[in-house]
């Protein structure tokens, strides 16, 4: 909401709290320069502004808008919301193996072109440890995805939703601790923004919680394996 | 050896870097591919990030999108990869239904009357044992409806009953412990004593009848 473009908002919200499970929200649409529509504050993501999109606190103080506003239908809100959240995962997920290997291969270089203690860093045990742990982790997490994403393809997103389920955990998992190694790898330049680890570790950090946090997935993917034994 | 290589080239063969060894080893489909992805990240995408970081450092208003965002959108099209088909056989006969890896045909009593896609709720395959008899769970389903009627009926505990049966002789049920069905079916029981998937069809009938 701080990028000047943004003319139109879409709010997603309880429209009757009685109704029955995943029927309770709607989604309306809300222009960006009705009355009532209040900023707060900016909120930062680990220290990030990320500017200009941003994350903004709004309050919405009696702000109207005509009933024909609602997108679908009053109720269908979550139905919207998940129709584009099975994608939406594995999109993450891929970019997610993407990051994975970038900050491998950055780890490797600067291993390479670093000495300390009379031994260049990439000869040691405990790199080539490191580097063999995050190469494992890497080609599982991204087999894990290639098979959802087969299983979306062959039978849909209904039935490979515990596929879904399962890359949504494990993926950014994997990703933040391999970035995590990797930064560890750059030393003390790893914290700085000059090789982009930090910011790295940040949003696969967010990945956690985005689009269904873990626990909601770990439930689900506990669910549908206990329910295949009858 | 390297001798004769080297008076047949006249010169030793190119040493190809780790990567351009690891892209030269990728079948030809996919190959255009990665190069086009790898192409596009070099020439448009590494050096655009020290720019597009340049922009918002020295940007008097952060909150303005960097024109060099603007110059790179709809140039993601250059890395989309064209679609690789691969030449396969023409399905003909009996195959043509298919449209995924060939499985030999499941016997309907053991798979039971619910159709494949009902069965694999989650699209799960669960191995190797899975081509052999096609889907575990309807047979696990099949042996375990009469038995856990029958342990409870007896008030005996499901929990404990084991229906791994493989290579396993069964349990001596009631059917035949009874002298008048163990006249009439000796052959089926000495079928079902072994392991097998016929015993299982067996079994199965015998418990659920």
């Amino acid at each position: 909401m701080g990028d000047p473009r943004c003319k139109v908002i879409i709010l997603m919200g309880k429209s009757d709290p009685n109704a029955p499970a995943y029927r309770q929200q709607s989604m309306i649409v809300v222009p960006r320069d009705t009355p009532g529509i209040k900023i707060v504050k900016m909120l930062h993501v680990f220290g990030y502004d990320d500017a200009p999109h941003g994350h903004a606190e709004v309050i919405y103080d009696n702000v109207r808008v005509p009933k024909s506003s609602i997108l679908l239908g009053e109720g269908r809100g979550f139905e919207i919301a998940q129709g584009r959240l099975g994608p939406g995962r594995i999109h993450h997920c891929m970019r997610a193996i993407g990051v994975a290997e970038r900050a491998l291969e950055m780890a490797i270089k600067r291993a390479k072109s670093r000495v300390a203690f009379g031994q260049r860093i990439s000869e040691m045990g405990v790199t080539k440890a490191h580097v063999a742990d995050m190469r494992m982790e890497i080609d599982m997490a991204r087999l894990l995805v290639l098979k959802a994403a087969w299983a979306m393809d062959k039978y849909g997103n209904k039935e490979a939703r515990q596929q879904i389920a399962m890359i949504k955990v494990a993926v950014p998992n994997i990703t933040s601790k391999v970035v995590d190694r990797c930064l560890q790898l750059h030393g003390a330049g790893g914290v700085s923004q000059v090789f982009k680890l930090a910011s790295m570790y940040a949003h696969q950090r967010t990945l956690r919680l985005a689009d269904g946090p873990d626990e909601v997935h770990r439930d689900q993917v506990g669910r549908l394996e206990i329910a295949k034994y009858n | 050896m390297a001798v004769h290589i080297a008076t047949v080239f006249g010169q030793s063969p190119p040493q190809h870097t780790g990567r351009e060894r690891w892209i030269s080893n990728i079948p030809t489909g996919p190959r255009s591919c990665v190069e086009k992805l790898n192409k596009f990240m070099d020439e448009v995408i590494y050096p655009a990030e020290p720019v597009y970081e340049e922009q918002m450092e020295k940007a008097k208003d952060r909150w303005q999108l960097p024109t060099v965002i603007e110059e790179l959108q709809g140039r993601g099209e250059e890395a989309r990869p064209v679609e690789h088909v691969p030449a396969g056989r023409p399905r003909v006969g009996r195959h043509a239904r298919h449209d995924g890896p060939l499985q030999p045909r499941i016997r309907a009593d053991l798979r039971g009357p619910r159709p494949l896609l009902d069965r694999l709720r989650s699209g799960q395959l669960l191995g190797a044992r899975h081509r052999q008899h096609g889907s575990v769970r309807p047979l696990r389903q099949q042996g375990a409806q009469g038995e856990v009627a029958e342990a409870a009926a007896q008030r005996r505990d499901p929990l404990l009953l084991r229906h791994d049966r493989a290579g396993r002789s069964p349990r001596p049920t009631r059917a035949t412990s009874s002298a008048a069905s163990r006249a009439t079916a000796t052959t089926t029981s000495s079928t079902a004593a072994s392991g097998g998937r016929r015993a299982w069809a067996i079994r199965a009938a015998r418990s659920s009848s």
